[in-house]
């Protein structure tokens, strides 16, 4: 087991340099000189000789990169042109906003998801399992941001059941219920997509299960129905279910950008969709490993305790 | 039916479609297809929009960039605009079909790019193996490390604004989908018997990849084609709905959708009909695709 461990975090460590390479390499791809994108248009000429002095932007590029990566490693992820402020401070933020936000929408799918993924299942090919299938499509194929305008133009314009968005802070000084307000629209947008991968996971997964023999033999001995389900099938169905569910908060926490615009949520995704606006290429930057970073740790996360739980996983891995 | 089949009806069997010899696969599969009614609806309503965004010219009743001050935000139904005005004062119903053809565009080129890019990384990787498929399969990771589009609207944002730069960017998102699949896909066919015997026979290794291998992956990668068409029109409009695509005068679903969501509460049809627009192409794209994934592989079915 620890060995496992081990070798999976081991095998983290070059994506993570590959992740920093494709990162830093955003300044590069930026048209024209880079000091002019890190400073913004209104600098002086010796302002932008300076930069390029300090960041050593005339040094060979991968001595530049190393040196940028040594910054990221101690936290410095350069100066926001909009604001001048340190970056990371920016970030971590809006970052605690975003992760309200993505364990939101993650319980919401979840649990909505399973819930219905269960009941399709126990009855294949009723109209409620069709509809799920229909949801489920729909939910694949909507575009969060456009249904999210949707959601505000039914519930915040028609019914002004919840504000239209604007969030200002989440430690919120209008008390929790003003937090779940402002919450639940988002919430919903963002984790509909899931919501329609999990239900469809669950439906196939419980379809697979509730036709082998040990769920036969509970309903011979008498169970009640919801015994059955329940306590013997849902349990072995639940593993793949468990996969699939635990990445999305990973999904959730990377998809962000679109439905915390949307919504103004005061969160990362909106953090790099003013950075887009305002050029701010170190915003951009940081903003982009943070969520890169967290998605590769989430899933990091995933598959370790997918090898608590499932045995055969590590042993398989452990071969190699 | 034919006359012949009508005059011996009482005497003949009746024909089955599906095992008459002489019918190659791809026959077999179209003719699954073309019973899968929803596979079929899917097709017509991708194939009616590629129509109406090559007819643009000829159907939009309006210049997409005109601007009318009498009719900023008018409702659908005003005359002349079917579809109403738009916040300047410009035809919904025109810049519609006129951004058809950007969205199209958008959506389809980089997945064809990166389906040729992809399917050439993963044959390489597949078929030289050793240090190839591991220099490939590791910068894979790498590009999958980051949450899907996250990584294409960091490129597009780094490059500017952008109709080629938005395509440019998106292609991050098919390579490692195509490429991963065909490696697969080559690794299984190639441990298969027949290509055993193509080696006996003295084929060369590009004979064998070309003939042999290829085409026996082919329905696969039509599958995720199509499938990823449809999250490429989201994921590209969803980039320009954040101000990465065609400048502002153009007309673009995705821009038409951003510049509605300030309107919203004067002129819901703004943004409305766009949306409409991504989510009936998509919801297209996808019933296209599971149509055809169940064609292709019967086994697949359930």
């Amino acid at each position: 087991m620890r060995t496992y461990i081990l070798r999976r975090v081991v095998a983290t460590l070059p994506v993570l340099l590959g992740v920093s390479l494709v990162v830093f390499s955003f300044l590069k791809l930026v048209p024209g000189d880079p000091s002019h994108a890190l400073l913004g248009p209104e600098a002086t000429p010796a302002q932008y000789a300076a930069l390029r002095q300090a960041l050593g932007l005339d040094e060979p590029i991968h001595v530049q990169y190393l040196s940028w990566l040594n910054r990221a490693v101690r936290g410095d992820l350069g100066r926001s042109i909009e604001t001048r402020e340190p970056v990371l401070p920016i970030i971590w933020k809006s970052y605690q906003n975003s992760l309200l936000l993505a364990a939101a929408a993650f319980v919401y799918s979840t649990l909505v998801g399973m819930l219905i993924g269960i009941v399709s299942a126990t009855r294949p090919r009723s109209a409620f399992d069709r509809c799920t299938m229909l949801v489920a499509l729909f939910g694949v194929s909507m575009p969060a941001f456009w249904l999210g305008i949707m959601l505000i133009l039914l519930f915040s314009v028609q019914l002004g059941w919840f504000p239209v968005g604007g969030m200002s802070s989440v430690r919120g000084d209008g008390g929790a219920f003003d937090v779940l307000r402002h919450l639940t629209l988002p919430a919903v947008t963002l984790g509909t997509l899931s919501l329609a991968v999990v239900a469809r996971m669950t439906r196939s997964t419980m379809l697979e299960v509730v036709h082998q023999e040990y769920v036969r033999t509970a309903r011979a001995k008498g169970l009640r129905e919801w015994a059955v389900i329940g306590r013997h099938a849902l349990k072995n169905a639940l593993l793949p279910v468990l996969t699939v569910v635990a990445l999305q908060l990973g999904l959730n926490l990377g998809g962000a950008v679109l439905t915390e615009t949307v919504f103004s949520w005061p969160g990362l995704g909106r953090q790099i969709f003013r950075s887009i606006s305002t050029r701010d290429l170190p915003v951009l930057q940081g903003g982009t490993l943070i969520l890169a970073l967290s998605f590769v740790m989430i899933n990091l996360a995933v598959d370790l305790l997918y090898a608590v739980i499932d045995p055969r996983i590590r042993y398989r891995g452990g071969r190699e | 039916m034919t006359a012949g089949s009508v005059a011996g009806a009482s005497l003949l069997p009746a024909p089955c479609p599906p095992g008459r010899p002489g019918r190659s696969p791809a026959l077999l599969a179209l003719g699954r297809l073309r019973r899968d009614r929803f596979a079929v609806a899917g097709a017509a309503l991708v194939l009616l929009m590629l129509a109406a965004a090559l007819a643009a010219p000829l159907l939009a009743p309006h210049d997409p960039t005109a601007i009318n001050p009498a009719l900023r935000l008018a409702s659908p139904g005003s005359p002349g605009y079917p579809l109403g005005g738009d916040e300047l004062g410009r035809c919904v119903l025109s810049r519609l079909l006129w951004g058809a053809r950007l969205s199209l565009l958008v959506a389809f080129l980089p997945v064809l790019v990166s389906l040729g890019i992809g399917v050439t990384a993963g044959a390489l990787a597949a078929w030289a193996g050793g240090l190839v498929d591991e220099g490939v399969m590791r910068t894979l990771d790498i590009l999958l490390a980051f949450p899907p589009i996250l990584l294409a609207l960091g490129i597009a944002a780094s490059l500017g604004p952008g109709t080629w730069n938005l395509i440019a960017s998106l292609l991050v998102i098919g390579v490692p989908v195509f490429a991963r699949l065909t490696r697969a896909a080559v690794l299984g066919v190639r441990a298969r018997l027949f290509i055993e015997a193509a080696e006996a026979l003295g084929a060369s290794r590009t004979v064998i990849l070309g003939r042999h291998v290829l085409p026996n992956v082919v329905a696969p990668i039509l599958v995720y084609f199509t499938l990823q068409c449809g999250r490429t029109v989201i994921a590209a409009t969803g980039l320009s709905f954040l101000g990465l695509g065609a400048p502002p005068p153009a007309p673009d679903w995705g821009g038409m959708l951003a510049a509605g969501q300030k309107v919203l509460a004067i002129a819901p049809h703004a943004a409305t009909v766009p949306g409409l627009a991504i989510f009936l192409l998509t919801v297209a794209l996808n019933l296209l695709g599971d149509g055809l994934r169940d064609a292709l592989d019967p086994t697949l079915k359930e």
